[in-house]
């Protein structure tokens, strides 16, 4: 029996009310008992201008808040916002040989001329286990346009070679603005994560919606700042919204799920 | 100096410890007893960089010198497809620990070209990439983008540099096209420590930014190793930055993109082999300044692979490009960094 490290992405959306206090709790899928929970990072998207006067404070649910203190939330931010959709895991998740990735990407047309097309793609980078090569897992639709259709993806060059388990260390989709729809399945045919979380959008590194303005307050946690939960612990975030109109947040939860395999 | 995470602590969003850097000098004895045993006299490691420009359209090779970008022919999906290698042509391993794709010197910025570029990569010992990607797809490095007014940069060197008490450091700025850089000073500082007592080192220097000028050269050089008291230096990092913060770049956000560097170490231009790369090329931090100033926003794509691709003499890595769509105005730069292993020149 092997550890592996099996990414998640957890998505939310939540409305504080004008002048009003409430929390919102991220629950964290277990699939049975021992299992650790590697948080990796989490996001606060905000309105423009709304991380101001929006206080936030986390923590675990029952337990002491990480900040007892509610602050701004863009206190919060101390990681970048990812212009282009890379998604570094905490842990390399391991492919066995004779499994395959499998993904569904949203193409994009952006209408006239010198606007974008897109290929429907997804690139996992990685390395083989048994000698330490680096190595690609990749897939691409090449008919691009028709924005809105969907690319499945499950070549070949997808799968896990035959003389050695590779070990991939992030997940990439095509730069874009927006957020088109991506969904990652695992050899399993287990889901990533809940693609219809909010707006159809759940892509890696999500985290740039609106690079004119800012509002994304992305917040590094990981194994190494003590963000690990056991299963049955909560994730859980607070807010205080002080301005005179409700507001809708975009939480975004990250991390890796320890198994046993 | 900033830490700069490394290995498996950087995946993990881990920063580096002071003692890193000694093992940084473990690391470079061991590589260099390593290569001994090979068979070479005496062995140095290299920062290696080397730049390829991978045009839009064949049409346009070499290095870009001018403003007279190409332009993809509208009238088919798919323009044509430009090619670039990276070929070891010395006698060591060279090993590629990142390949930059790096947009510039294009005033169009409406849209940014590398989202509508595809590549593949082969290689003749690995079996990297047979399928049109798009490029965004090999980006590996969330923490690097770029948005905005980028007015400082920092290269980390992959390996540690050792300059020896005495040597001097040149390099040289260049200036590719009548950009929209008007003449102004940059401070360029080499960044390290004192290999006996590990106490910090910082040497600067100012080069004026050749203006207007397409094919002027500007050099610079540490010329304060060579003073007293002597002592050695191991480099880790290289960086560039206005010496003003006023307004340089108009209506173009970028400035990175427009300082071409050529290095020139003591040994010889074992570096770049006289080839000037583009600072965004080479930058592993950067500080953005102004992030509302304009509406410009200038990807680099940075594909790390967790371990290094391997180059033993004569193979090399090559790459085809092609539009993705219509309408493709511009250049792409590829600019791969690693390390060599060679023999030193006495």
């Amino acid at each position: 029996m092997t550890t592996n490290y099996l990414p998640f992405i957890k998505r939310q959306y939540f409305e504080v009310a004008a002048n009003s206090r409430d929390y919102a709790r991220l629950p964290l899928f277990s699939s049975g008992g021992g299992e650790r929970v590697i948080l990796g990072d989490f996001a606060v998207d905000t309105s423009p201008g709304l991380e101001y006067p929006m206080l936030m404070r986390i923590g675990i649910l029952g337990y002491k808040y990480f900040t007892e203190d509610f602050q701004k939330v863009i206190v919060y931010h101390n990681g970048p916002r990812h212009l282009c959709s890379c998604w570094r895991f905490p842990k390399p998740y391991r492919l066995y040989p004779g499994q395959r990735m499998r993904a569904q990407v949203e193409k994009i047309t952006d209408g006239p001329v010198g606007k974008r097309d897109h290929y429907g793609a997804i690139m996992f980078n990685g390395k083989r286990e048994r000698d330490d090569k680096p190595i690609m897992l990749y897939d691409s639709d090449e008919t691009p346009g028709s924005g809105g259709t969907r690319a499945t993806l499950n070549g070949e060059t997808l799968a896990c070679p035959h003389d050695s388990p590779v070990l991939l260390y992030s997940a990439t989709i095509p730069q874009f603005s927006g957020g088109p729809y991506v969904q990652i399945w695992g050899p399993d045919d287990r889901e990533w994560f809940e693609a219809t979380a909010y707006g159809g959008a759940a892509p890696p590194g999500a985290f740039d919606n609106d690079i004119l303005a800012p509002s994304v307050n992305p917040m590094v946690l990981g194994e190494q700042n003590g963000w690990v939960l056991d299963p049955k612990q909560i994730f859980t975030a607070e807010f205080i919204n002080q301005s005179a109109a409700s507001s809708g947040l975009l939480l975004t939860l990250r991390g890796v799920i320890e198994v046993k395999e | 100096m900033r830490p700069r995470p490394k290995g498996l602590a950087r995946l993990a969003g881990g920063v580096r410890k002071s003692a890193a850097a000694r093992s940084g000098l473990q690391e470079r004895a061991k590589i260099i007893e390593e290569t001994s045993k090979q068979g070479y006299d005496v062995s140095e490691v290299f920062p290696w960089y080397r730049q390829g420009i991978t045009p839009a359209t064949p049409a346009a090779s070499g290095f870009v010198a001018n403003t007279n970008l190409p332009v993809v022919p509208s009238s088919t999906f798919f323009g044509a497809e430009g090619e670039s290698a990276f070929k070891n042509d010395t006698d060591g391993l060279i090993k590629i620990n990142r390949l930059s794709f790096c947009q510039f010197l294009i005033e169009d910025t409406q849209e940014d070209l590398l989202s509508r570029i595809s590549v593949k990569i082969n290689s003749e010992s690995q079996d990297l990439l047979n399928k049109w990607m798009p490029i965004t797809t090999l980006h590996t490095d969330p923490e690097h983008y770029i948005y905005g007014q980028l007015n400082q940069g920092t290269w980390v060197l992959p390996t540690p540099y050792f300059l020896k008490a005495g040597q001097i450091f040149l390099g040289r700025i260049f200036s590719p096209t009548t950009s929209s850089l008007s003449e102004k000073e940059l401070t360029i500082a080499l960044k390290g420590y004192n290999p006996i007592d590990y106490d910090p080192i910082v040497m600067a220097t100012t080069v004026t930014f050749p203006v207007f000028n397409a094919y002027a050269y500007n050099t610079f050089s540490f010329l304060e190793n060579r003073d007293a008291p002597l002592r050695d230096m191991v480099i880790e990092e290289i960086s560039v930055a206005l010496s003003d913060s006023y307004d340089i770049l108009d209506n173009y956000g970028h400035f990175l993109d427009q300082v071409f560097l050529e290095f020139e170490p003591p040994e010889g231009p074992k570096w770049s082999q006289d080839i000037l790369v583009p600072m965004a090329a080479l930058t592993t931090q950067m500080n953005v300044d102004d992030l509302a100033g304009n509406n410009t926003y200038r990807p680099i794509v940075v594909h790390e692979p967790i371990e290094p691709y391997t180059l033993e003499p004569g193979q090399s890595i090559q790459m085809m490009m092609r539009p993705l769509n219509t309408y493709q105005t511009g250049l792409i730069g590829v600019t791969a960094v690693g390390t060599q292993r060679g023999r030193r020149e006495l």
